[in-house]
């Protein structure tokens, strides 16, 4: 390699980095035993989330998991330095609503209120879009039964890849509010409900009657999984709710019934933003920018700014796309959360801190900190500028993805700006005068 | 573009499309930094529009003394975005029927869509209006500006295109979607031929062009056949881009590949057929390694851009970024791209594609005052626009954009 190169391609690809990998490239990189291996990341800037970023910081790895963050700390002998060059370092990424790896279907059909149904015994670690997730920066997902049963199941929390994928095979019961359980459905013309398509709601009447009739009965079993649990406030109830009314159906069920409330898709509500931030119930929002807060169907009339209006509010958030992340994931969803006023530090803690904290895996993962998981993901710019790239991703310690090459990212404007928490709202949103 | 039904309309509307709605201010812009994607980035310069037409344009220009002078000493200025290929804005993208080259979407524009809304907001000033995919001759095409009341104000080109699907319809083969293609030309071609030779023989007074006997169902696929405007072939997969050269070598047809999500497989083809592309708006293609199960991600604009082809972005009418062409464009940056690639696949390059840029796509002298006034860098996220310009009259202004006022500023 010839030396004006080797200087000119600093940014990810760093001698240190050269002479750890031995071969360069992606995919041909010796597995780090699990056990007192001891690494160091270094980066321009480390962002842990759980403080205030760091200027030329560093993060000790033993084994799996992180050991210490900070500058200038004593490099362990023996350890393993990783020079990221110019990255920005960040904890991984965490998508709060996912469906790949599921195989075979995300509804199970044989019932309306299935609450014991597991999405984790129909994920498929192998599936590929595990993979696409961890090259967009995610290294843990929530994945989830789908919306057209009342009560679905419950969903699990697992890593886009390693050894020990799973952190919780059962983190929340889904159940759906709205029109969604009753797509398909139609009532006979005459006589009573007599088969499987029949007997289902048709529409939200019926629905949300279903949910109430279901955690009635639960209410009655003093030792039973699932809803009852749920009752006990052992697990919390998801609920997608969309549109307004439905929010407000599902704050009216939680304070009833007094279970753990978190609020999925969320389109609306910022029309009650005050009254789920009073109930602290947490938001998955899923983020759109259809910027005409037109009514669309079952969305409601969304609102592009929605996620800066529940933070103000007070709501804890998480943000999602709904979408592969190989199409659009956490980066994207919080770049363009960040672009229509949410705070760049909230938007951040929404797909890393805030999403680990709402799925209850929070001492496992969403920062980088002391005794939580070596899960780490490096963008070569601002995470939250499109333009950025992840260039690094680590889990438990093993790096699992890591490219060479660096895009051109670094803009007049982009790359280097930091986000301490007293930062100023982003120029843009001051109008001229 | 001929109407038979509607002559006079067909006079108005030509004469319209070649002559642009000229504003007689004279209006100088003092820019911090000026884009013009034709040639280098101009720091602390200024461009003088007179006549709806960028006069000069740089660092030591001269400001008239009679100009309207708009201060954007702290933005930035950069020609307007161009969409290539959209079927926003129309009642409905396709024709039941399949083969209508008869039928433009001049038919179904809605001025009102708010499409056109959106499109100035987000900085596009001239769209490429286009029957969708599910066709195999959909229709004809006509390029916009997202500004006017009536379908004849925006109407910016007409006899831009054919619009033709190599996707099949209604759940038939390719071999039977692309045979009715190659039969409808051939015929058509056949009946050109036959049409010139008894042409010929007339006497020269008689004599008429075969267009014109061609009969109005008919006259876009002569006009097609003649040379007179190309068509616009969407390749869902790589392999159609093969089947499109080779039947525009056939035919003789000008044509403009539309890619799907694997377009890039077919960069080599596209390289020696010396065509341009417009590239498929998910951009990124991912393709499992059939031995290590790695799923590996493939960027369109990337490997076009190795390859040498003009390329230009799409947007999407999607609730995430893809609906703005700058989010592709710093997609695309991410990817692999330059900034200066990416910002030039969304004005210079689509303009070019799609033959308008004798007048868009660019700030150069002589070319139409089509401009956006920004309040950062095109590609950073946090950048609105500010200011767009339409051939020298401004046609929205941020600080007066109602739908924006509901957004709380924070702080």
């Amino acid at each position: 390699m010839r030396r004006t190169k080797a200087i000119r391609d600093l940014g990810v690809a760093s001698l240190a980095l050269v002479i750890f990998i031995g071969l360069g490239g992606v995919g041909t990189l010796p597995r780090a035993s699990s056990e007192e291996t001891v690494q160091v990341i270094k980066a321009a800037q480390v962002f842990p989330i759980s403080g205030p970023p760091i200027e030329n910081g560093m993060v000790v790895i033993r084994g799996d998991k992180i050991e210490a963050v900070g500058v200038g700390l004593p490099i362990p002998e023996g350890a393993t330095v990783i020079d990221l060059g110019e990255a920005i370092l960040t904890p991984g990424l965490i998508d709060a609503r996912a469906t790949y790896g599921m195989t075979g279907g995300e509804n199970e059909e044989y019932k309306e209120v299935t609450p014991d149904v597991r999405a984790a015994d129909s994920i498929d670690l192998s599936h590929p879009g595990f993979q696409r997730a961890l090259r967009a920066g995610v290294t843990a997902a929530y994945v989830t039964p789908g919306t057209r049963n009342v009560i679905s199941g419950a969903g699990a929390v697992c890593k886009t890849s390693g050894e020990n994928r799973w952190l919780s095979e059962r983190v929340a019961i889904q159940a759906t509010l709205g029109r969604d359980p009753t797509r398909g459905n139609r009532s006979p013309r005459s006589g009573r409900p007599h088969n499987f398509y029949y007997r289902r709601p048709t529409n939200r009447m019926g629905v949300t009657s279903i949910i109430r009739r279901a955690l009635f009965e639960a209410g009655k079993e003093k030792d039973a999984l699932g809803l009852a649990e749920a009752l006990r406030g052992e697990i919390p109830l998801r609920f997608t709710a969309r549109r307004s009314s439905d929010i407000v159906s599902a704050l009216k069920l939680a304070s009833d019934y007094g279970f753990i409330l978190i609020i999925d898709d969320a389109g609306e509500a910022y029309r009650n933003a005050s009254d789920i931030a009073r109930a602290k119930v947490s938001v998955i929002l899923r983020v759109t920018v259809d910027p005409h807060n037109r009514l669309v169907a079952e969305f409601g009339h969304v609102a592009v700014d929605s996620a800066a209006q529940l933070h103000r509010a007070g709501v804890r958030l998480a943000l999602a796309t709904w979408s592969d992340p190989g199409t659009a994931g956490p980066q994207d969803a919080a770049a363009l959360a960040y672009r229509y006023g949410l705070p760049a530090t909230a938007a951040l803690r929404a797909v890393t801190a805030d999403a680990a904290e709402i799925l209850g895996v929070s001492d496992r993962i969403g920062t980088l900190e002391k005794g939580k998981d070596a899960d780490l993901v490096a963008f070569d710019g601002d995470p939250l500028q499109v333009t950025s790239r992840v260039s690094f991703v680590m889990i438990d310690g093993r790096v699992e993805f890591l490219s060479t090459t660096k895009s051109a990212s670094a803009g007049p404007t982009a790359a280097g700006e930091t986000y301490p928490d007293s930062s100023p709202e982003p120029a843009s949103m001051n109008r001229r005068p | 573009m001929n109407r038979p039904s509607l002559p006079l309309l067909a006079g108005v509307l030509v004469a319209l499309a070649s002559a642009p709605v000229l504003s007689d201010e004279v209006v100088a812009i003092k820019a911090g930094r000026i884009i013009p994607i034709a040639g280098d980035e101009i720091r602390g310069g200024v461009i003088v529009i007179k006549d709806g037409r960028i006069e000069a344009i740089g660092k030591d220009v001269e400001i008239p003394w009679d100009a309207r002078v708009i201060d954007a000493a702290d933005r930035v200025v950069m020609p307007g975005l161009v969409e290539p290929h959209t079927s926003r804005g129309l009642d409905r993208p396709n024709e039941r029927v399949p083969n209508v080259p008869f039928v433009s979407v001049f038919d179904s524009i809605d001025p009102r869509s708010s499409y056109f809304e959106d499109a100035v907001k987000d900085g596009v000033t001239t769209i490429l209006i286009t029957p969708g995919n599910d066709t195999l001759i959909g229709g004809q095409t006509m390029i916009l500006k997202p500004w006017g009341s009536t379908v004849e104000e925006m109407a910016v080109k007409s006899d831009v295109g054919l619009k033709i699907s190599l996707r099949p319809t209604g759940g038939r083969s390719r071999m039977s979607h692309i045979g009715e293609l190659r039969k409808v030309l051939r015929d058509m071609k056949t009946e050109l031929a036959e049409t010139r030779k008894q042409e010929a023989e007339k006497k020269e007074e008689d004599r008429k062009t075969a267009r014109d006997l061609v009969g109005d169902k008919k006259r876009a696929l002569a006009d097609l056949l003649e040379g007179r405007f190309p068509a616009f072939v969407y390749c869902q997969t790589a392999s159609d881009v093969i089947r499109a050269v080779a039947l525009a070598k056939e035919f003789g047809i000008r044509i403009i590949p539309v890619l799907g999500s694997d377009g890039y497989k077919a960069a080599e083809v596209l390289a020696k057929a010396k065509l341009p592309a417009i590239v498929d708006p998910r951009l990124i293609h991912w393709e499992r390694d059939q031995e290590t199960g790695e799923e590996i991600p493939h960027a369109n604009p990337t490997v076009l851009r190795d390859a040498g082809i003009n390329f230009a972005l799409q947007s999407t009418s999607s609730t995430l970024g893809t609906r703005f062409l700058w989010f592709q464009a710093a997609k695309a940056v991410r990817h692999g791209l330059t900034r200066e690639e990416a910002l030039r696949a969304i004005t210079l390059a689509p303009a070019q594609i799609i033959g308008i840029a004798d007048r868009v796509g660019s700030l150069e002298k002589g070319k139409d005052a089509n401009l956006l006034i920004l309040t950062g860098d095109p590609l950073d996220i946090r950048t609105w626009v500010d200011t767009v310009m339409i051939e020298g009259e401004v046609v929205y202004e941020r600080s007066k954009d109602k739908t924006l006022e509901k957004l709380e500023a924070v702080r």
